[in-house]
Parts: C-alpha cells; sequence; structure tokens
C-alpha cells in the first residue's frame, strides 16, 4: 500500500487511496480490538517525532516568550495511538512545556466479537478545517497544507525542508494582527469595514504566501500589492489617532 | 467627528503596530524567498522514494 502510495506521490499524482482506508478498513479488519494495542505498540515504537516540531516550540519560546505551548490534537488516527505517541515522547513534551488541551481523532467500529468491522471517521480530509479553533496556528504535513490554506487556516507545513521560520513568524505576526483586530471597539460601520478589509486582505495574503510555497513559485508581485495596501491604510489609521478621519 | 478615547487610541496604536509587523515579516519572507525557494527545490530533487511521507496524519 505504502508503496502504491508513494508511487503516486512520486509522480506527481494525487493518490487514489486513501492510507486510512488501507490501515483501518483494509489491514486492521477482523482483527480483535485487543490486538490493536499490540499493533499500535509496535507503530508508536518504530515512529519518532518530527525534528521540526522542536525548533518551533523553541522559536515560540524564546521569540514569542511563550511559558506554555497549548496543543490540540486533530488527526485521521484514533485518539489512542495519540495518546500511545504522546505518552512515548512525554519528557520531549514535559520539556518544552507543553500542555495538550484536547485531542480529536476517529474511533474504531467493531463487530459483537469486539472484532474490527471500520472507522468512525468524525475527522476527515474534508472537515477537518472545521475542528480547528479559532484564531489557532495549524502544524501540518506536504499533504493537507495546501488544502487547509485554501480554506484560509493559519497553516504552517513543518514536513521536512517545507519548514520555515520566516513563515512561522509571518503567522504568528498574522496571528497577532487578528487579535488586535478583534479587540477593536469601533465607532461605526465605516470603520468596522476599514478593519474587516485589512484582515481580510492579511489573510489571503497569508493564504497565497503559503500556496506558492507549497508550489515553489515566486512572490514578488503578491508583496508588491501588499505594501501598496499596507500604505494606504496605515495613512488612514494615522490620520484616525492624530484627528479621527475614519 | 468623534473623538477617540485614550482607550480606543491605544487600541488603534496597537492594531497600527501588528499591521506594521505583519508588513515587516512579509518583507523580510521575500527577502529571503529566492534562497527558500532554491534550498527546497534542491531538497525536493535530492527526494528518494522513502522520503515521501505515505502516514495518516
Amino acid at each position: 500500500m505504502i508503496k502504491e502510495y508513494r508511487a503516486d506521490l512520486i509522480n506527481g499524482k494525487v493518490p487514489e487511496k486513501k492510507p486510512i482506508d488501507y490501515f483501518y478498513k483494509k489491514s486492521l479488519k477482523d482483527i480483535n480490538i485487543k490486538s490493536l494495542h499490540n499493533v499500535y505498540d509496535k507503530i508508536v515504537s518504530e515512529t519518532e517525532l518530527n525534528p521540526n516540531l522542536e525548533k518551533v516550540f523553541d522559536y515560540l519560546k524564546k521569540e514569542q516568550k511563550m511559558d506554555k505551548i497549548p496543543l490540540f490534537v486533530l488527526s485521521l488516527n484514533t485518539n489512542t495511538i495519540i495518546e500511545k505517541f504522546y505518552q512515548k515522547n512525554i519528557d520531549f513534551f514535559k520539556k518544552h512545556n507543553v500542555e495538550i488541551v484536547g485531542i480529536i481523532g476517529n474511533q474504531i467500529k467493531t463487530d459483537e466479537n469486539n472484532n474490527i468491522i471500520d472507522i468512525y471517521e468524525h475527522v476527515t480530509d474534508e472537515n477537518k478545517k472545521d475542528y480547528i479553533p479559532a484564531q489557532s496556528i495549524m502544524l501540518a504535513d506536504s499533504r493537507e497544507t495546501r488544502s487547509l490554506a485554501e480554506k484560509n487556516i493559519n497553516v504552517i507545513n513543518i514536513q521536512e525542508e517545507k519548514f520555515r521560520y520566516d513563515i512561522l513568524n509571518l503567522s504568528l505576526k498574522a496571528h497577532e494582527l487578528y487579535i488586535d483586530i478583534n479587540g477593536i471597539e469601533y465607532k461605526n460601520e465605516k470603520q468596522q469595514k476599514f478593519l474587516e478589509n485589512i484582515k481580510f486582505e492579511s489573510i489571503k495574503k497569508l493564504k497565497d504566501i503559503k500556496t506558492k510555497h507549497e508550489d515553489n513559485q515566486d512572490i514578488d508581485l503578491l508583496i508588491s500589492q501588499y505594501l501598496t495596501f499596507y500604505e494606504e491604510s496605515s495613512r488612514l489609521i494615522i490620520e484616525l489617532l492624530k484627528k479621527t478621519s475614519l | 467627528m468623534n473623538k477617540l478615547t485614550a482607550k480606543e487610541k491605544a487600541q488603534w496604536k496597537k492594531v497600527l503596530k501588528s499591521f506594521t509587523a505583519f508588513k515587516d515579516a512579509l518583507v523580510e519572507l521575500g527577502n529571503n524567498w529566492p534562497q527558500i525557494r532554491k534550498e527546497v527545490a534542491e531538497a525536493e530533487k535530492n527526494k528518494k522514494p522513502d522520503d515521501f511521507y505515505a502516514g495518516i496524519s
């Protein structure tokens, strides 16, 4: 299955079959739920943490002065395997003061003899965005970054060489901007629309940058457009601070 | 004209500051983009079959 899946990726195709279907619906089918723990233990023992995760946590601590990092895990896997993986790496998470604030995963479906027959897919690639808490930053892999970015999720690809501190920094700055905009007590509809426009343009720019990064394309035009928008908008804010022009 | 209160002024100043920080981060990213593209392209070129992630995320 992995060979077929990788062959599609190597050839630049979108794989027809999803790994979740193969693993949970085919490989595990008819296995007793009691044996599942052994399967999970074997997988977890052979799975390493993504080293870029440590880079993100270090950056948040040093550059953003975050003492405690709340982590919400959203996965197409089951909660059980996520918890096992967390327990295996608990020293790492403690060292970085990472607190798991929630896990949402999928659920195994068994028959009356406790044999696995299927998986309840609460979380799917299509609805994943609906579970992401507002204003959070999503750490993702290459498989899902593009589709999440297109849905305006503040997503960062942390897979191998795709992870970049510059993009993490931009995502964090966008996050701070949204919070500050939401904190404004605007006086009229004009101000409200003005603020919504800053948010809209920034979200759009972030989305476009991330899509370009996935495609490894140029961003010069995107930046120059935003600089024009920034010059005009910041001038209006400065005027408002001086004489209430908005 | 509605004059801004001190509290409102502080809120707008905060927005201007974070708006500028976002713009600066964007410009910095733009400056580093050619190098980022080069490194990503190089890494993609040297990818072996096993480097293609086939897990469930």
